[in-house]
């Protein structure tokens, strides 16, 4: 399954429509800091992310909680640890209740180092039709989201899209 | 010689007008005769010189910025990519070639962004392990 998800990552005119929004490129984003603030407030998590995903890396573009100093330093994690890749194929909200038991993530350093036990993301689809990354929550304890909360998840994913495509055109 | 044909040569002196060569003091062009302008100079000379640019211009431009044998090795890559004989001398074509090396640089900047970020994250993870 992962290797047909790095396929989806590599595909040349996702990366293009990455590079067209300038995702690809260091920027401080505080016009989406409010989204995951409030993320962070309806889901009840400690951090909250948007990221993109890359061909081999996914890259946090504003982020909500203490993330460990590596990954700050790094501004990412390799592509292979993040939660969200999935959602490329997927392209609909989904949520890992415990992380622990789940076969694909269960020994991600973020889950077996850092603790990370339960995720919910929804997928950042830009208006090209491409999944560029997500918007997640994450949480320390094991614990399911309600549907209310995934189909928050979305809206406020498509509200950092219309934002970033926004910001492009500056 | 044609100047299409012309092989790029780094210290030729075959493209003096750029930047470089403009006398600080004076910031105007330097004088220089006819036999100085490269061909296709409409791209670097004064004046609203209606030639377009030859495939010489746009690596003497590339050359300025990565040095002679990374523009001219990426030029030929791209060439071959494109299945296109050089020189380019097609106007359709050389926009092709520009296309192609502007994809080229975006992906080369996604892919060394990635590598960073594993390079980083995975260095970090083992201080922390090793912590």
């Amino acid at each position: 399954m992962t290797a047909g998800l790095f396929a989806l990552a590599r595909a040349g005119d996702r990366l293009a429509d990455i590079v067209r929004l300038g995702l690809d490129r260091e920027a401080e984003r505080g016009y989406l800091q409010d989204i995951v603030s409030s993320v962070a407030v309806r889901l009840d998590t400690p951090f909250v992310i948007v990221d993109v995903l890359l061909n081999d890396a996914q890259i946090l573009v504003a982020d909500s909680g203490p993330v460990p100093d590596f990954i700050g330093e790094a501004g990412g994690t390799p592509l292979e640890w993040s939660f969200c890749l999935p959602l490329l194929a997927e392209r609909a909200p989904r949520q890992v209740p415990d992380l622990t038991a789940d076969p694909m993530f269960r020994d991600n350093p973020l889950v077996t180092l850092e603790g990370v036990r339960a995720y919910a993301g929804a997928p950042l689809l830009s208006h090209t039709g491409h999944v560029l990354g997500g918007l997640c929550g994450l949480d320390v304890r094991p614990r399911p989201f309600v549907p209310a909360e995934l189909e928050f998840l979305r809206e406020m994913a498509e509200e950092v899209v219309a934002r970033l495509e926004e910001y492009a055109e500056r | 010689m044609t100047p299409s044909n012309d092989q790029p040569q780094p210290g030729t002196g075959h493209r003096p007008t750029r930047t470089g060569d403009v006398p600080p003091e004076t910031g105007h062009e330097p004088a220089s005769s006819s036999n100085d302008i490269a061909p296709g100079a409409g791209l670097v000379a004064g004046g609203y010189d209606q030639q377009p640019p030859t495939e010489r211009d746009v690596l003497d431009s590339l050359a300025d910025l990565l040095g002679w044998p990374t523009a001219d090795g990426i030029w030929d890559l791209s060439s071959r990519d494109l299945g296109l004989r050089r020189p380019v001398e097609d106007s359709a074509d050389l926009i092709r070639m520009v296309d192609h090396l502007m994809n080229v640089g975006d992906m080369i900047r996604v892919a060394g962004r990635s590598a960073k970020v594993r390079l980083v994250a995975n260095e970090g993870l083992s201080r922390s392990v090793r912590q």
